[in-house]
Protein backbone atom coordinates (compact mmCIF):
# COMPACT_ATOMS: atom_id res chain seq x y z
CA UNK A 1 0.00 0.00 0.00
CA UNK A 2 3.10 2.33 -0.46
CA UNK A 3 1.29 4.62 -3.06
CA UNK A 4 -2.28 4.98 -0.86
CA UNK A 5 -1.88 8.09 0.16
CA UNK A 6 -4.56 10.31 1.27
CA UNK A 7 -5.28 14.02 0.28
CA UNK A 8 -3.29 15.38 3.36
CA UNK A 9 -0.30 13.37 2.56
CA UNK A 10 -0.01 15.37 -0.64
CA UNK A 11 -1.15 18.61 0.94
CA UNK A 12 2.08 17.74 2.99
CA UNK A 13 4.36 17.11 0.06
CA UNK A 14 2.80 19.89 -1.79
CA UNK A 15 3.87 22.32 1.30
CA UNK A 16 7.44 20.60 1.52
CA UNK A 17 8.02 21.02 -2.34
CA UNK A 18 6.59 25.22 -2.11
CA UNK A 19 4.05 24.50 -4.70
CA UNK A 20 1.80 27.68 -4.48
CA UNK A 21 -2.04 27.52 -4.09
CA UNK A 22 -1.78 23.46 -3.37
CA UNK A 23 -5.04 23.20 -1.18
CA UNK A 24 -6.90 24.46 -4.27
CA UNK A 25 -6.33 20.88 -6.06
CA UNK A 26 -8.22 17.83 -5.80
CA UNK A 27 -6.95 14.93 -4.79
CA UNK A 28 -6.37 13.70 -8.45
CA UNK A 29 -5.19 16.85 -9.55
CA UNK A 30 -2.23 17.24 -6.87
CA UNK A 31 -1.15 13.67 -7.33
CA UNK A 32 -0.61 14.02 -11.10
CA UNK A 33 1.00 17.62 -10.37
CA UNK A 34 3.20 15.85 -7.82
CA UNK A 35 4.19 12.98 -9.69
CA UNK A 36 2.50 10.50 -7.71
CA UNK A 37 0.47 7.23 -8.35
CA UNK A 38 -2.46 7.11 -6.36
CA UNK A 39 -5.47 4.68 -6.46
CA UNK A 40 -8.38 6.50 -6.71
CA UNK A 41 -10.94 5.17 -3.99
CA UNK A 42 -10.81 1.93 -1.65
CA UNK A 43 -9.81 -1.85 -2.49
CA UNK A 44 -9.83 -0.89 -6.08
CA UNK A 45 -6.07 -2.38 -6.64
CA UNK A 46 -5.88 -5.34 -8.79
CA UNK A 47 -4.20 -8.19 -7.79
CA UNK A 48 -0.40 -8.62 -9.17
CA UNK A 49 0.17 -4.83 -10.00
CA UNK A 50 3.46 -4.03 -8.95
CA UNK A 51 3.62 -0.60 -6.63
CA UNK A 52 5.94 1.47 -7.53
CA UNK A 53 7.43 3.74 -4.73
CA UNK A 54 6.18 7.49 -5.52
CA UNK A 55 8.62 9.19 -7.93
CA UNK A 56 10.24 12.42 -6.31
CA UNK A 57 10.36 15.08 -9.07
CA UNK A 58 13.03 17.81 -8.65
CA UNK A 59 11.86 20.66 -6.88
CA UNK A 60 10.08 22.93 -9.59
CA UNK A 61 11.65 26.33 -10.59
CA UNK A 62 8.64 27.90 -9.85
CA UNK A 63 9.51 28.73 -6.24
CA UNK A 64 9.95 32.81 -5.44
CA UNK A 65 14.00 32.16 -4.33
CA UNK A 66 14.95 29.85 -7.28
CA UNK A 67 14.17 32.49 -9.90
CA UNK A 68 15.75 35.42 -7.69
CA UNK A 69 18.55 33.01 -7.76
CA UNK A 70 18.33 32.71 -11.60
CA UNK A 71 18.25 36.35 -11.78
CA UNK A 72 20.93 37.14 -9.68
CA UNK A 73 23.24 34.69 -11.41
CA UNK A 74 22.37 36.13 -15.23
CA UNK A 75 22.82 39.48 -13.36
CA UNK A 76 25.98 38.12 -12.36
CA UNK A 77 27.06 36.70 -15.49
CA UNK A 78 26.57 40.48 -17.02
CA UNK A 79 28.75 42.54 -14.63
CA UNK A 80 31.54 39.73 -14.43
CA UNK A 81 33.40 38.32 -17.22
CA UNK A 82 35.25 35.58 -17.13
CA UNK A 83 38.72 35.90 -18.30
CA UNK A 84 39.18 31.80 -18.85
CA UNK A 85 36.47 32.60 -21.24
CA UNK A 86 39.37 33.73 -23.64
CA UNK A 87 40.57 31.24 -26.31
CA UNK A 88 43.71 29.33 -25.04
CA UNK A 89 45.70 30.86 -27.75
CA UNK A 90 44.65 34.36 -27.20
CA UNK A 91 45.77 33.66 -23.66
CA UNK A 92 49.60 32.24 -24.62
CA UNK A 93 49.41 35.27 -26.65
CA UNK A 94 49.23 37.41 -23.58
CA UNK A 95 51.15 35.18 -21.35
CA UNK A 96 54.50 34.93 -24.03
CA UNK A 97 54.51 39.10 -23.58
CA UNK A 98 55.27 38.34 -19.78
CA UNK A 99 58.73 37.50 -18.78
CA UNK A 100 59.51 34.19 -18.06
CA UNK A 101 60.44 35.01 -14.32
CA UNK A 102 57.20 36.05 -13.76
CA UNK A 103 55.29 33.26 -15.38
CA UNK A 104 57.35 30.31 -13.14
CA UNK A 105 56.88 32.40 -10.19
CA UNK A 106 53.11 34.09 -10.22
CA UNK A 107 51.88 33.49 -13.36
CA UNK A 108 51.17 29.83 -13.39
CA UNK A 109 49.94 29.70 -9.94
CA UNK A 110 46.75 32.13 -10.53
CA UNK A 111 44.89 29.95 -11.65
CA UNK A 112 44.23 26.13 -12.63
CA UNK A 113 43.49 27.04 -16.54
CA UNK A 114 46.48 29.88 -16.39
CA UNK A 115 49.09 26.51 -14.75
CA UNK A 116 47.65 24.64 -17.92
CA UNK A 117 48.18 27.30 -20.30
CA UNK A 118 51.57 28.13 -18.92
CA UNK A 119 52.58 24.53 -19.90
CA UNK A 120 51.79 25.24 -23.41
CA UNK A 121 54.89 25.26 -26.13
CA UNK A 122 53.54 28.79 -27.42
CA UNK A 123 54.74 30.78 -23.79
CA UNK A 124 57.65 29.21 -24.21
CA UNK A 125 58.50 29.97 -28.10
CA UNK A 126 60.00 33.51 -26.88
CA UNK A 127 62.14 33.58 -24.11
CA UNK A 128 61.89 37.03 -22.85
CA UNK A 129 64.64 37.83 -20.36
CA UNK A 130 64.53 41.31 -18.59
CA UNK A 131 67.91 42.86 -17.97
CA UNK A 132 66.50 44.86 -15.97
CA UNK A 133 64.70 42.65 -13.53
CA UNK A 134 66.97 43.59 -10.80
CA UNK A 135 66.38 46.93 -10.66
CA UNK A 136 62.55 47.10 -10.14
CA UNK A 137 62.79 43.94 -7.73
CA UNK A 138 59.58 43.64 -5.25
CA UNK A 139 60.28 41.30 -1.84
CA UNK A 140 57.26 38.95 -3.19
CA UNK A 141 58.10 38.80 -6.75
CA UNK A 142 61.70 38.43 -7.10
CA UNK A 143 63.66 36.19 -4.93
CA UNK A 144 66.36 38.52 -3.52
CA UNK A 145 69.92 37.70 -5.24
CA UNK A 146 67.95 36.30 -8.54
CA UNK A 147 71.33 34.50 -10.62
CA UNK A 148 70.45 36.11 -14.18
CA UNK A 149 71.99 33.34 -16.00
CA UNK A 150 71.12 30.19 -14.03
CA UNK A 151 67.27 31.35 -14.87
CA UNK A 152 68.13 32.14 -18.66
CA UNK A 153 69.80 28.63 -19.02
CA UNK A 154 66.91 26.39 -17.45
CA UNK A 155 64.88 28.43 -19.13
CA UNK A 156 66.30 27.41 -22.86
CA UNK A 157 66.17 23.95 -21.44
CA UNK A 158 62.39 23.87 -20.42
CA UNK A 159 62.07 25.95 -24.39
CA UNK A 160 63.71 22.77 -25.30
CA UNK A 161 62.04 20.39 -23.61
CA UNK A 162 58.48 21.98 -24.97
CA UNK A 163 59.18 21.66 -28.50
CA UNK B 1 28.42 58.49 -39.26
CA UNK B 2 30.42 60.64 -41.68
CA UNK B 3 33.48 60.04 -44.22
CA UNK B 4 35.03 62.11 -46.73
CA UNK B 5 34.72 59.93 -49.66
CA UNK B 6 31.31 59.22 -51.13
CA UNK B 7 32.53 57.52 -54.20
CA UNK B 8 34.39 54.44 -52.62
CA UNK B 9 32.41 51.56 -51.75
CA UNK B 10 30.77 50.85 -48.44
CA UNK B 11 30.47 48.21 -46.40
CA UNK B 12 27.64 47.93 -43.25
CA UNK B 13 28.17 46.09 -40.19
CA UNK B 14 25.14 45.19 -37.57
CA UNK B 15 26.20 45.20 -33.91
CA UNK B 16 24.50 42.22 -31.22
CA UNK B 17 21.97 45.58 -30.51
CA UNK B 18 20.92 46.11 -34.43
CA UNK B 19 22.64 49.11 -34.74
CA UNK B 20 24.34 49.37 -37.91
CA UNK B 21 27.49 51.29 -38.99
CA UNK B 22 28.64 51.73 -42.22
CA UNK B 23 32.11 52.10 -42.81
CA UNK B 24 34.30 52.52 -46.01
CA UNK B 25 35.90 49.30 -47.60
CA UNK B 26 39.11 50.19 -47.06
CA UNK B 27 38.57 50.58 -43.12
CA UNK B 28 36.82 46.98 -43.23
CA UNK B 29 39.88 45.41 -44.88
CA UNK B 30 41.69 45.57 -41.74
CA UNK B 31 40.05 42.88 -40.53
CA UNK B 32 40.97 39.85 -42.17
CA UNK B 33 37.44 37.91 -41.58
CA UNK B 34 35.38 40.70 -43.41
CA UNK B 35 38.58 40.94 -46.36
CA UNK B 36 37.75 37.35 -47.12
CA UNK B 37 34.36 37.68 -47.10
CA UNK B 38 34.47 41.08 -49.46
CA UNK B 39 36.90 38.97 -51.65
CA UNK B 40 34.36 35.71 -51.50
CA UNK B 41 31.67 38.27 -52.66
CA UNK B 42 29.70 37.91 -49.73
CA UNK B 43 29.79 41.49 -48.11
CA UNK B 44 27.48 43.00 -50.20
CA UNK B 45 24.66 42.85 -47.84
CA UNK B 46 24.27 43.95 -44.23
CA UNK B 47 27.62 41.80 -42.32
CA UNK B 48 25.71 40.98 -39.18
CA UNK B 49 27.85 40.39 -35.92
CA UNK B 50 26.07 38.64 -33.89
CA UNK B 51 28.54 38.14 -30.95
CA UNK B 52 30.01 42.08 -30.80
CA UNK B 53 27.92 44.97 -28.98
CA UNK B 54 27.47 48.54 -30.60
CA UNK B 55 30.18 50.02 -27.90
CA UNK B 56 32.65 47.50 -28.82
CA UNK B 57 32.39 47.56 -32.63
CA UNK B 58 32.37 51.47 -32.55
CA UNK B 59 35.70 50.83 -30.40
CA UNK B 60 37.13 48.30 -33.05
CA UNK B 61 36.25 51.05 -36.13
CA UNK B 62 37.77 53.82 -34.48
CA UNK B 63 40.85 51.67 -34.76
CA UNK B 64 40.62 50.17 -37.93
CA UNK B 65 39.95 53.91 -39.58
CA UNK B 66 42.98 55.24 -37.49
CA UNK B 67 45.33 51.88 -38.87
CA UNK B 68 43.19 52.18 -42.62
CA UNK B 69 44.55 55.93 -43.04
CA UNK B 70 48.10 55.68 -41.68
CA UNK B 71 50.74 54.49 -44.14
CA UNK B 72 51.49 51.18 -43.48
CA UNK B 73 54.93 50.47 -42.76
CA UNK B 74 55.43 48.35 -46.15
CA UNK B 75 54.29 50.96 -48.61
CA UNK B 76 57.63 53.03 -49.20
CA UNK B 77 60.85 53.43 -47.27
CA UNK B 78 60.44 57.13 -46.89
CA UNK B 79 57.64 56.84 -44.62
CA UNK B 80 56.47 59.79 -42.40
CA UNK B 81 58.33 59.46 -38.58
CA UNK B 82 55.68 61.69 -37.41
CA UNK B 83 52.75 59.68 -38.71
CA UNK B 84 54.31 56.59 -37.13
CA UNK B 85 54.78 58.61 -33.50
CA UNK B 86 51.03 59.35 -33.85
CA UNK B 87 50.33 55.72 -34.78
CA UNK B 88 51.84 54.97 -31.39
CA UNK B 89 50.50 57.83 -29.38
CA UNK B 90 47.01 56.72 -30.65
CA UNK B 91 47.16 52.93 -29.46
CA UNK B 92 48.36 53.76 -26.22
CA UNK B 93 45.33 56.43 -25.75
CA UNK B 94 43.23 53.51 -27.15
CA UNK B 95 44.17 51.16 -24.43
CA UNK B 96 43.42 52.87 -21.78
CA UNK B 97 40.01 51.43 -20.84
CA UNK B 98 38.55 49.51 -18.26
CA UNK B 99 39.30 45.43 -18.05
CA UNK B 100 35.84 43.95 -19.17
CA UNK B 101 36.12 46.49 -22.54
CA UNK B 102 39.68 45.10 -23.26
CA UNK B 103 38.09 41.52 -23.03
CA UNK B 104 35.14 42.62 -25.07
CA UNK B 105 37.53 44.01 -27.22
CA UNK B 106 40.09 40.83 -27.37
CA UNK B 107 37.58 38.40 -28.10
CA UNK B 108 35.53 40.58 -31.01
CA UNK B 109 39.35 41.35 -32.56
CA UNK B 110 39.96 37.61 -32.75
CA UNK B 111 36.40 36.87 -34.45
CA UNK B 112 37.29 39.37 -37.26
CA UNK B 113 40.79 38.89 -36.97
CA UNK B 114 42.62 42.19 -37.07
CA UNK B 115 45.98 41.23 -35.85
CA UNK B 116 47.13 43.98 -35.07
CA UNK B 117 44.74 44.80 -32.37
CA UNK B 118 44.65 41.86 -31.31
CA UNK B 119 48.28 42.05 -30.65
CA UNK B 120 48.16 45.93 -29.05
CA UNK B 121 45.16 44.00 -26.60
CA UNK B 122 47.47 41.25 -25.24
CA UNK B 123 50.67 43.59 -24.53
CA UNK B 124 48.20 45.78 -22.61
CA UNK B 125 47.15 43.03 -20.50
CA UNK B 126 50.34 41.91 -20.31
CA UNK B 127 51.87 44.97 -18.89
CA UNK B 128 48.93 45.20 -16.38
CA UNK B 129 49.89 41.91 -15.27
CA UNK B 130 53.59 42.16 -14.77
CA UNK B 131 55.09 42.79 -11.43
CA UNK B 132 51.85 41.87 -9.79
CA UNK B 133 51.92 39.24 -7.19
CA UNK B 134 48.88 36.12 -7.85
CA UNK B 135 46.78 37.52 -5.55
CA UNK B 136 46.72 41.04 -7.65
CA UNK B 137 46.72 39.16 -10.69
CA UNK B 138 43.64 37.43 -9.83
CA UNK B 139 41.57 40.87 -8.89
CA UNK B 140 42.61 42.62 -12.13
CA UNK B 141 41.15 39.51 -14.03
CA UNK B 142 38.67 39.22 -11.66
CA UNK B 143 39.38 35.25 -11.33
CA UNK B 144 36.84 33.12 -9.62
CA UNK B 145 37.71 31.54 -6.43
CA UNK B 146 36.69 27.88 -7.51
CA UNK B 147 39.60 28.33 -10.43
CA UNK B 148 41.92 28.41 -7.65
CA UNK B 149 44.84 25.55 -7.15
CA UNK B 150 44.90 23.68 -3.73
CA UNK B 151 47.48 24.98 -1.42
CA UNK B 152 49.33 21.33 -2.79
CA UNK B 153 49.32 22.05 -6.24
CA UNK B 154 50.61 25.40 -5.82
CA UNK B 155 53.69 24.33 -3.54
CA UNK B 156 54.11 21.77 -6.05
CA UNK B 157 54.46 24.26 -9.16
CA UNK B 158 56.69 26.33 -6.87
CA UNK B 159 58.67 23.30 -6.11
CA UNK B 160 58.78 22.35 -9.80
CA UNK B 161 60.19 25.79 -10.89
CA UNK B 162 62.42 26.35 -7.70
CA UNK B 163 65.34 25.15 -10.56
CA UNK B 164 65.02 28.85 -11.60
CA UNK B 165 65.77 30.56 -8.69
CA UNK B 166 68.42 28.67 -7.14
Amino acid sequence: MDNNYTLRDLRAIAKQRKIKGYTKYRKSELAKLLGINVIEGKGKQTRGETLTPPKILPLPEVTRTSTSKLKKQHEMKQTTRNWLDLPSDIMANILSRVSVIEILWNVQIVCTKWHKICKDPYVWRVIYIDNNFYSHRRPYTWPSCLPIFASSWKATEETCKQC
Amino acid sequence: MSTSSSSSKKIVLKSADNETFEIDEIVALESQAIKNMIEDECADNVIPLGNIDSKTLSKIIEYCKKHAESPKKDDNADIDEKAVEDLKSFDAEFAKVDMPLIQDILMAANFLNIDNLIGLMCRTIADRIKGKTPEEIRKILNINKNDLLSPEQEAKAREENSWAFD
